[in-house]
């Protein structure tokens, strides 16, 4: 019965949208965003169920593994998050800022994550696999939905705007085509390896490192994406709390290490190595901060 | 008759998404019965307002500028 609710009024929208994307941005427009918007969720629900899956989607519209209602749910997110930051950077500076209007779009998305994931598995739309019921604890979840499961959101909203609006703006040049495979791929191998860690969690060396090479990579990307693109506050103010995020955890995770070397010795060499690990981003930090700090000041002149 | 097709056809996406926020509201809060979890909904309601603030100011700025 809740099936309906969920089948119902999203086959309604779907039809909606379509009219309304085909009307207001005319066909080639639509077939570019449904066509894309279809290909990503697919490969993205294919690969992780193939791979490591942790959730299994209700109903009997299926291709293979992958459920068709979770595929159409995420074009209507995907469409939704898109209209709402088009219409918010509306006639502002910010209208053909990609980066700010992606950030946007992924506000919606996790805000609609926040809805759907504490909903749906009361509503028995979707489901956890066995091996990670065991693992989701009042302490780790938001009203039984862990908290990975909204940076998923995030992560998939903000990598699909991101590549369609370099899409849509710049068309099909060899670079954007390396750019979009390179973030496509990099959110599936994120998706498959973080996805595994919760299945079978490693020793927790092992998650350090991962972290550490995923943190490495986020910085030497953002660092030429910036060089790169026309400067504006916004960006610069997001990028300093993201820097300012990234070595907070660093620091958090040497307090929970000291805490627990005072009952194991064993866990000195963990210790060191996030030691390391919060030097090099210091480092790094301490070079792009100061970018950022004259980027931020040359703006405020201006 | 045509100005207030497009008007309605231009505001789809806002309507569904009104839709969307009030059905999933419903759906929690009475069918449900699980009143905590309206507390994940306020992103999403945030989110409406912000569309129909934006709505306000673009209409406010059209008039400005017709006069």
């Amino acid at each position: 019965m809740f099936e309906l609710l969920l089948v119902i009024p999203l086959s309604i929208f779907f039809i909606l949208m379509i009219i309304n994307s085909i009307i207001i941005d005319g066909l080639k427009n639509s077939f570019l965003f449904f066509g894309y918007a279809t290909i990503y969720s697919f490969i993205r629900e294919f690969v992780i169920n193939s791979i490591a899956p942790l959730y299994e989607g209700s109903g009997n519209l299926k291709i293979g593994n992958v459920s068709l209602i979770i595929v159409f749910g995420w074009i209507f997110t995907f469409y939704l998050a898109n209209y709402f930051a088009n219409q918010i950077t509306k006639k502002t500076k910010y209208e053909h800022s990609i980066f700010t209007k992606t950030c946007i779009g992924t506000f919606l998305a996790i805000s609609i994550s926040l809805v759907m994931e504490t909903s749906a598995i009361q509503l028995g739309w979707w489901h956890w696999r066995p091996e990670l019921l065991g693992k989701i604890t009042p302490s780790n979840s938001l009203f039984g939905a862990p908290y990975f499961v909204f940076i998923g959101w995030g992560i998939t909203g903000f990598v699909f705007l991101f590549t369609y609006y370099l899409i849509k703006n710049n068309s099909f040049s060899i670079k954007n085509l390396l750019i979009i495979c390179l973030l496509d791929s990099l959110m599936l191998i994120n998706f498959i390896v973080g996805n595994s860690f919760i299945l079978n969690p490693p020793p927790i060396i092992f998650n350090l490192f991962y972290s550490f090479i995923v943190q490495s990579i986020i910085l030497i990307l953002l660092y030429h994406y910036y060089n790169y693109q026309k400067k504006n506050i916004f960006i610069t103010i997001i990028l300093i709390i993201l820097i300012i995020w990234m070595i907070f955890n660093s620091i958090i995770m040497i307090i929970y290490t000291s805490l627990v070397i005072i009952v194991d010795m064993s866990y000195i060499y963990q210790l060191l190595f996030e030691i390391i690990v919060l030097l090099y981003f210091i480092y790094l930090d301490k070079k792009l901060i100061q970018i950022y700090k004259n980027d931020f000041n040359t703006i405020i002149n201006n | 008759m045509i100005n207030l097709k497009n008007k309605v056809i231009k505001y789809i996406p806002f309507i569904i998404l009104g839709c969307f926020t009030f059905e999933m509201s419903i759906i929690v809060g009475l069918l449900l019965f699980l009143p905590n979890l309206l507390f994940c909904f306020i992103p999403l309601y945030l989110a409406n307002l912000f569309l129909i603030i934006k709505f306000l100011i673009n209409k406010y700025k059209n008039k400005a500028g017709e006069k």
